[in-house]
This record gives C-alpha cells, sequence and structure tokens, in this order.
C-alpha cells in the first residue's frame, strides 16, 4: 500500500513540476515580447492583432489567402497544404510559391513547424483555427480570416484585409478594383436574360446544389446570374433530388466534376426532361477551379470561364 | 433456460394471426400509395391509376415511374431485408438487443463505400455496391471467425465484445480517410446516415433478386429458427444440427443486410425494433414472425421515407435519421416495460 | 454464469510483489515514452537538450517548443488516459457489464451531439463554449438515461439497453448533421475522433482538478466496490448503502468522462479496452485495479497521441483515430491470447 502511494505521489509531484517549468517559461517568454519596431493594428474577425510594418515572413494556414498574398506581392514561407500541394493548388500558383515548407493539414496545423519558420505573420481561417487563436498568437500576430465559410463578399473583404496586414493595402485595394472592373464589365457582355443557373456538385450520381450563400454563385450573380435555387437556406450546398432538380429546371446547368467526361446523372431518364438538357445549356466544369479556389484569382477564373461558356449571346 | 424475448409466449389464435397479416398487408399498401404519391410534387391517385394503365410519358407519369417507383421498391425490400435480418439475428444470438449491425455489416459497407470514393473517384454505382457488399460481408465474417476463436467464456459477450472492437476499428479507418480528404468526399456523407434517395433501377435490378432470394430462403428458416431461439440444447434435442443451421442463418443475414446496406447506406432499428413488434403481435413462431417481418419492415420503412421528405421541406432528411428519431423512444418503452431477465 | 462471476472464481490473488513490480514497470514505461515524446516531432530534440532546457540553460526555441507545446500536451495524454481508463473501471463493475463504457452510457454521443451542434450550426462560437456544450450535453444525456432508466431502482440490464437507445440516437443526429455537406464538418469529424492537437496549458489546467481531485475519490471507495461486486444481495447483509454509493461513484466517472471529452472530443475504446487488460494482469481487486487500468490508461493514450503526430509530421492523425485503428485489434489479440490458456 505504502509502495503505491509513493508511486501516485511521486506521479503528481512530476505534474507539478511540470507545470512549474511552464508557468514560468511562459512568464518569460512574455517578458521578452519588445516591439521596437513599427506595429499597425489590423482588425479581423477575432478581435485586432498588432502587425508589423512589414511583414516579410507569412504562414498561411488556408489555401486562398496564397493567391491573396501573391497579389499583395509577398511569398508565403510556410502554408498548410494538406499534403497535398499538387492536388489543391493552382499549378502557376505552385510554381512561384516553390520553397515553401508545409506546416501539416488545414484543419490540424503543425504548431512546431510553424514555429520553427519564425514568422512574422500569420493568416489563419476564422472558422478552422477559432481554437487555437490563442496559441498562434504566441508564436506570432495572427490574424483569422474568413475562407472557409465566405461568400463573395467575405471573399473580397478578405483579400482587402490580407493587403492591410502585410503593408501592400494599395497594390491589393488595385487587384480588387480590376477585379470589380472586369465583373462589371463581363456583366456588361453578358446576354439580357441568361435566365438562372445551378451549380451541382455530381458525385457519383449525388446531386449537390450551392445555395447563393456559396461565392460562386455569388460571383455568377455579379455577371446577372440568378440562382435557380430560391428557397430559403443557411447551407452553403444541399441535397437534391432528380425530381428537385427537375423542378427547378435551371436555364443552364453547371456541373461540377472532378474527373472529366462522366456525368452519371446523365444515366437518369428524368435527366431528359431538364430544360438545360434540351437546349444544351448543361456544362461541365473543374471542380478544383470553381469550388476550391477561393479568392479574388479564382473568382477571376470562374468569371473568365463563365464568359467562355455561358455567354454565347442566347 | 433462456427465455429472453421478455414476453409470455401466448398462444395466439389462428384467426388472430391472419387478421394481423391482414392489417398488415393494408398497412403495406397504404405506405406504397403515399411513397408514390407524395413528394416535391404531390401527384393524386386519379394520375397514378392513368400512370399504370394507360401510360402515356407525360412529365409527372416520367417522375412515378423513373424516380418515384424504383425508389419505393428499394425501401420496401430494404425494410423487409432488414427486419427479416434482424429476426434472424435475434433468434441466432437470443439477444433481444442483437441487429445486423452488431455484425459489423454496417461499419464494413461504409468503410468499404469510403475507400472507394477516395481512392476510385469515377466508380460507377454497381462498382460501389459491390465494394459495400464485400466490406459488409467482410467484416461480418471475422467477426464471427475471431469470436469463435476466441475460446471459453460466454459466446453472446464474445460476439458482442469482438463485434464493437471490429466495428471500432472499421469506423476509425472510415473517420481518418473521410477528415483527410475533405475535397473527395461531399458525395459519401448522405450515404453514410443512410439514404434511399436518387435510387434508381439499376440499384433495384442488384436489391431485387438477392432480396427474394434471401427472405423465401429465410422464410424456409422459420421453424429451425424458433428452435434455436429456445437454446442450442433444446434444439439440438430436438434432431436440429445446430451448428449447420447457425452458419446458414448467419449466411442469409450476411446477404440480406449486406446487400441493403450497400444499396441504402446504413439504416439502423429497422433490424432492432421491427422483430420485437412483430413477437408481440403474434407470438415467437418464427415461422409467421419472419414473413410479418418482412411486411411490417417493407410498411414501416416506407412511411418512414414519406416522412423524411416533410421535415425539412423542400429538402430531404436522409430516411436513416428518421428510424432513429422513430425508433428510439419506442426501443425505450420496451427496454422500460421489459422484465428484466439476467441470462443465465 | 455471469462473466464477472467466472473472472473472480477463476483469478488467483496475485502476490504483492508481483504488483509493486507491475506498477513500476508501467510507471518507468510513461515516464520513457514521455521523454520519446518530448523528443519526437517536427523537429527532434535529443534527450540532453531537453535536459538543459529544462533547467533553463537550453536553446529558447527548443525550450518553448517543449515546454509550449509538447509538455502540456503529453500531460494532458496522461490525463486524459487516467480519467477515461478509471471511469470505465467504474462503469463495468457497476454495471456489471463488461461490454459496458462511458460510451454506451451515452454520454460520448451526447457530447458528440452537442459538440458536433455548436460547431455546425454555431460555427462562430468561441471554444470554451464548444467545451461547456460538450461537458453539458455529455451529463445531460446520461441523466436523461438514468432517469429513463429508472423504474423503483435502477437495474443494470434495463440501463444498458436504454443507454444503447439513445446513444444510437445521438449517434444518427451527428450523422444527420454531418451529412450537410457543411464546410465545417471536418471540424466536426475532428473533435468526434479525439484529438489532442492544440491543446496546451490552458486545456490540461482546466481538466487537471477533475482528474486529481475524482481519481482517488472513486479509489477510495474502491474497497466499497469490491463489495458491491459480490452481488447486490451480499451488499446489502454487509450493510453497505449500495445505491448510493454507486451512484456516487457514477456520477464520479460520468463527471470526469464528460471533462475528459469536453477537453480531447470523444475518444472511444479506452474506457472499454483497459479495464479489461488491467484486470487480468492484476485480478478485479479495485484497490489494485484502479491505479492498474489508470497506469495503462495514461500508457495507452500517451503511445497513441505519439504515434499519430510522429508518423508523418506535420501531420498529424488524432490520437482517438490511432487508439481505434490499432487498439481494438490489440485488444482482439489479447483476448484470443487470453484464451488459449
Amino acid at each position: 500500500m505504502n509502495k503505491k502511494k509513493i508511486g501516485l505521489l511521486a506521479f503528481i509531484t512530476m505534474l507539478a513540476i511540470g507545470m512549474l517549468i511552464g508557468c514560468s517559461s511562459t512568464n518569460k517568454e512574455n517578458s521578452a515580447d519588445e516591439k521596437n519596431e513599427k506595429t499597425r493594428v489590423v482588425k479581423h474577425e477575432l478581435g485586432e492583432t498588432k502587425v508589423k510594418e512589414n511583414p516579410k515572413r507569412v504562414v498561411v494556414l488556408e489555401l486562398g489567402f496564397i493567391d491573396a498574398l501573391l497579389d499583395a506581392g509577398i511569398k508565403p514561407v510556410g502554408v498548410a497544404d494538406d499534403d497535398k500541394a499538387e492536388q489543391l493548388i493552382d499549378k502557376d500558383v505552385l510554381k512561384e510559391i516553390k520553397g515553401y515548407k508545409s506546416v501539416g493539414t488545414r484543419a490540424q496545423p503543425s504548431l512546431e513547424s510553424i514555429k520553427l519558420l519564425k514568422p512574422d505573420l500569420i493568416i489563419a481561417d476564422s472558422e478552422r483555427h477559432k481554437n487555437v487563436y490563442k496559441e498562434l498568437s504566441k508564436i506570432a500576430p495572427t490574424i483569422e480570416l474568413k475562407n472557409l465559410n465566405a461568400n463573395y463578399d467575405d471573399l473580397l473583404n478578405t483579400e482587402l484585409k490580407v493587403g492591410e496586414a502585410v503593408g501592400k493595402k494599395a497594390k491589393v485595394e488595385k487587384v480588387v478594383e480590376e477585379h470589380k472592373q472586369k465583373m462589371k464589365d463581363l456583366k456588361a457582355k453578358a446576354p439580357k436574360n441568361p435566365g438562372n443557373v445551378l451549380v451541382i456538385a455530381d458525385a457519383n450520381g449525388n446531386i449537390n446544389a450551392r445555395t447563393s450563400n456559396f461565392f460562386t454563385t455569388g460571383v455568377l450573380e455579379q455577371l446577372g446570374f440568378k440562382n435557380a435555387l430560391t428557397d430559403p437556406t443557411k447551407e452553403y450546398s444541399v441535397k437534391m433530388t432528380m425530381e428537385q432538380l427537375v423542378k427547378a429546371d435551371p436555364d443552364k446547368l453547371i456541373v461540377m466534376r472532378n474527373e472529366k467526361g462522366h456525368t452519371p446523372l446523365a444515366k437518369q431518364p428524368l435527366w431528359k426532361e431538364l430544360k438545360a438538357v434540351k437546349n444544351n445549356q448543361v456544362y461541365e466544369v473543374d471542380v478544383f477551379k470553381w469550388s476550391l479556389r477561393r479568392s479574388v484569382q479564382g473568382a477571376n477564373g470562374i468569371a473568365d470561364e463563365a464568359e467562355k461558356l455561358l455567354f454565347e449571346g442566347k | 433456460m433462456k427465455a429472453v424475448h421478455g414476453l409470455s409466449k401466448r398462444n395466439k389464435s389462428p384467426l388472430r394471426i391472419i387478421a394481423i397479416f391482414l392489417a398488415v398487408i393494408i398497412l403495406l399498401l397504404i405506405s406504397m400509395f403515399l411513397s408514390i404519391s407524395i413528394g416535391s410534387i404531390h401527384i393524386s391517385f386519379g394520375t397514378i391509376k392513368q400512370a399504370i394503365l394507360n401510360f402515356d410519358g407525360s412529365k409527372e407519369q416520367s417522375i412515378i415511374q423513373t424516380v418515384r417507383l424504383p425508389r419505393l421498391l428499394v425501401t420496401a425490400f430494404v425494410g423487409a431485408n432488414l427486419a427479416v435480418a434482424g429476426a434472424l439475428m435475434q433468434a441466432l444470438t437470443r439477444n433481444p438487443l442483437a441487429s445486423p449491425g452488431i455484425f459489423g455489416i454496417n461499419a464494413g459497407a461504409s468503410a468499404a463505400m469510403v475507400f472507394l470514393t477516395v481512392l476510385v473517384p469515377s466508380v460507377s454505382m454497381i462498382g460501389g455496391v459491390f465494394g459495400a457488399f464485400l466490406g459488409g460481408a467482410f467484416a461480418a465474417v471475422i467477426v464471427y471467425v475471431m469470436s469463435s476463436l476466441i475460446k471459453g467464456g460466454d459466446s453472446d459477450v464474445k460476439l458482442a465484445l469482438t463485434g464493437v472492437a471490429i466495428q471500432g476499428m472499421l469506423m476509425s479507418l472510415t473517420q481518418t480517410l473521410l477528415i483527410f480528404n475533405e475535397s473527395k468526399t461531399e458525395g459519401v456523407m448522405f450515404w453514410l446516415t443512410g439514404s434511399v434517395i436518387g435510387r434508381d433501377w439499376g440499384h433495384v435490378h442488384v436489391l431485387v433478386p438477392f432480396s427474394i432470394a434471401g427472405l423465401l430462403i429465410a422464410f424456409g428458416l422459420g421453424r429451425a429458427s424458433s428452435l434455436l431461439s429456445l437454446g442450442d440444447d433444446v434444439a439440438r434435442g430436438l434432431g436440429q444440427r445446430v451448428f449447420a443451421i447457425r452458419a446458414f442463418t448467419a449466411v442469409v443475414v450476411i446477404v440480406l443486410a449486406g446487400v441493403s446496406v450497400a444499396i441504402a447506406g446504413p439504416i439502423g432499428f429497422v433490424g432492432l425494433v421491427v422483430p420485437h413488434m412483430v413477437r408481440y403481435l403474434i407470438g415467437v413462431d418464427y415461422r409467421v414472425v419472419l414473413p410479418m417481418s418482412a411486411l411490417l419492415g417493407a410498411s414501416l420503412l416506407l412511411l418512414a421515407d414519406v416522412l423524411s421528405r416533410f421535415i425539412t421541406y423542400p429538402y430531404e432528411t436522409p430516411v436513416g435519421a428518421v428510424t432513429a428519431l422513430l425508433g428510439t423512444p419506442y426501443f425505450i418503452y420496451l427496454a422500460r416495460r421489459k422484465k428484466t431477465e439476467r441470462k443465465a | 454464469m455471469s462473466y464477472m462471476q467466472t473472472v473472480n472464481k477463476t483469478k488467483k490473488q496475485p502476490s504483492r510483489f508481483k504488483s509493486v513490480g507491475l506498477f513500476i514497470i508501467l510507471s518507468v514505461l510513461i515516464i520513457a515514452l514521455s521523454v520519446i515524446s518530448l523528443s519526437l516531432g517536427d523537429i527532434n530534440i535529443p534527450p540532453l537538450d531537453i535536459i538543459t532546457s529544462f533547467i533553463g540553460i537550453g536553446d529558447p526555441d527548443l525550450t518553448s517548443i517543449l515546454v509550449e507545446f509538447r509538455l502540456p500536451r503529453i500531460l494532458l495524454a496522461i490525463l486524459t488516459g487516467v480519467g477515461l481508463a478509471v471511469s470505465g473501471v467504474v462503469v463495468q463493475s457497476i454495471m456489471r457489464n463488461p461490454l459496458a463504457s462511458p460510451d454506451t452510457l451515452g454520454l460520448s454521443s451526447g457530447s458528440g451531439l452537442a459538440a458536433v451542434a455548436v460547431t455546425i450550426l454555431l460555427p462562430l462560437a468561441s471554444p470554451s463554449v464548444l467545451s461547456a456544450a460538450a461537458f453539458a450535453g455529455g451529463s445531460l444525456v446520461f441523466v436523461i438515461v438514468y432517469l429513463l432508466a429508472y423504474k423503483k431502482g435502477v437495474e443494470p440490464i434495463r440501463f444498458a439497453l436504454i443507454g444503447v437507445a439513445v446513444s444510437a440516437f445521438c449517434s444518427s443526429g451527428i450523422h444527420l448533421l454531418i451529412s450537410k455537406a457543411n464546410p465545417n464538418v471536418n471540424a466536426a469529424l475532428i473533435w468526434l475522433s479525439g484529438s489532442l492537437w492544440g491543446r496546451t496549458w490552458d486545456q490540461l489546467i482546466g481538466l487537471l482538478p477533475w482528474v486529481v481531485i475524482l481519481v482517488p475519490l472513486i479509489w477510495l471507495l474502491a474497497a466499497r466496490l469490491d463489495l458491491i461486486h459480490l452481488g447486490d444481495e451480499v451488499a446489502r447483509g454487509l450493510g453497505a448503502r449500495v445505491e448510493l454509493i454507486r451512484l456516487v461513484l457514477l456520477a464520479s466517472a460520468v463527471a470526469m468522462t464528460a471533462a475528459v471529452v469536453s477537453v480531447v472530443g470523444t475518444i472511444g475504446f479506452v474506457g472499454l479496452i483497459i479495464p479489461h487488460v488491467a484486470k487480468r494482469l492484476v485480478g478485479p481487486r479495485h484497490k489494485k485495479l484502479i491505479p492498474t487500468a489508470a497506469l495503462l490508461g495514461a500508457l495507452f493514450v500517451l503511445a497513441a497521441d505519439l504515434i499519430g503526430r510522429g508518423i508523418a509530421p506535420p501531420i498529424e492523425i488524432p490520437a482517438g483515430l490511432i487508439i481505434g485503428i490499432i487498439g481494438a485489434p490489440y485488444f482482439l489479440y489479447l483476448l484470443w491470447r487470453e484464451s488459449k490458456k
């Protein structure tokens, strides 16, 4: 019995020593924090952060931020890329940022890796990384912006914030202005009554339709295309049955696929009942470009493709 | 002696049994009608009659033919299969809590389905179904074999422990795949809850032959099941070749449940609750319990499917969620009223 | 015969020397694993540097990594293992059911449902709301199960049945929420898998009082538990206030599990498997069983977290998934090996 009590005591003692070391070290860490450089206060989704005037070493924890950072003329030193860079990042972008270090998955980026990179600024997603905001802030000034759950307006705001945070506000504002102008021009070129559009992801015959909360539909709406899905919902994607698709009967149907040339939906008999099918207004697009690239550059890409596919003066 | 069904074995008069059969058949017909007519587009009885008698290719009739009818058939057969599989499981293991899920069929099919979705995104529907079926069957075989390898101890406990362990492993694998393949797994999430949405004639052509064969064989096992449910010793004493029958019954369960899960995803509670209801209504003679379970299972799942079209109108809810919603209170009620017995 | 009674009758009491030796071995293993865990990661820190860091003269970056990230995580893993394993022992004893664990009583699924609901429906909520919801969800569901099972007292079997039903219900709810293709699904799935990622001193300090207070409490009542084990009738004869003690023990186990789950998410299996393993090592008497289970649980979760972190840095596999993938088959292997004797 005595030996057991000793064992338990030893265990608790070890725990206590560990904690003491922890607390003292954290204190040392905080007191060494003296900033003699100029800083700027940036407001973001989770509060305000003092950011260095001109951050050079930036770590981004969502892919959409890469584009924004490049727009500001800075390459990230660390990216959370799920170890799947080739699949998730546009080829040209990948070439540009080559040499960065992966910090793990977007869902659970490695805090150690981030720390070892000695970043000046960390840009995180306000949904995925809100739980570790405090820990990230201890490593470096951190701003949390909407990306995963972003709709079209959020996307533009995020881009501007990134520009502001790295001290290249003017440069990024220019990119956003150019984008807005592009959208205006395209809208003018667009057919006057383009009808409504439905964007769906076809996953093995399952129909997941994008609502107006989704940023791609937002882009299309900017060009004058209304969303065929009008039932109110807070989701950004809803499951539809073939029946419901027939009921919605969009004028144009955009099908996002992972692999080209493979539409199980087309095999369904009711497919032929769709207005869009009868009028040859079904367009297959790459899911990466239309759903996964959440940035202003991504929106530009979508707009370009939309022009190619949808503006046939009908 | 185990008397685990918790209800006194009242001798039900044949007249009563026939009356209940008729009632359930009427229930089935009503639910079939509702299943065809209700949806995002309501179709009246007149139109349905027209479609049967005088098919003219109009949009509504097309909907009936290509969407509602196959969905009805899939739902009905899946409901019947799961109920019968559950009844067989409960007889086989003499455990009123048994359902095909214990064998790990659901977990195995889910793991296989997610695996395929991630590795082979362009897999065809048939490919997916076969993959899921193999996954479920494989898991069940592993559970059965491993639990028999462990010698000594209560066989029910062993089976359950093994089932829980294998299920846990498979579910962890499934979750790992889901977590690390965010962008590819959008389509499979709905399936994982158990859903009959979008099931078409292709699915029917796979489901029906296996179901009919499985169900007929299962009905044939009625007498053997009744005896099995009384205990191995009794069954043996009455001349049953216990081991062979147990193995054979297990195979039938795997086929019935496996093909259902492969087509509709893991739908719970049907296999668990329907046999209880049936035994409450007509006693423990499996020669009638099994067919009745099929009928009642089909009706209830059809009704659940109809309900699933309303809960978040106009969008649909997976039917597996509805069965859980309805099944749980009933199950709790069952648990409370039964006289608890310790297994000897 | 019931499973428990069989175990009671066939296990000889191991000698005192043997069990002390066991504790020492387990403790040493835990310390060794902790050191390895401190050393491995995105950057491997040799033990010498670990020592210099703790004394205070090491490289500040390394020290910071050790102290900010690895040390609290390791300690949290230990606490988690201890909490879950001991809860498992209590639940299995009280329910007299080798398949019982806090999971099967609806605790995990109740927490899970609350947490997933918050993650998906209230994505802007702060992390402490998430933890509080998980704690509340688990406790609430447990209370509901208890109340539903109460009919002139609580029979273990009815309790188990209702626990299973309510668990399945919550699981369906979870599946339903997850099926909505919401972008936050991934975060929900990770929480459901149980993970120590991103947990630091705050979480550790939040969990510490629960474990440090409840585990000794449970251990102290261990002597009484041994009486209960022989069956209600006997215990009543011996003057123990059975129902009350059961309730306190159960409540403690539930509270501790709820606290653990609210910090690391739902890690399954520890509460189910570890009690079995511990029983086979030291027998069913709780005086030895509880500390053994605690040490084993700590070892288990520590190892799982290490593997999850170390397999492919900087990618991290949640510890709960490692436990499921490796722990479950290992458990079967143990059962099989034991049965051959």
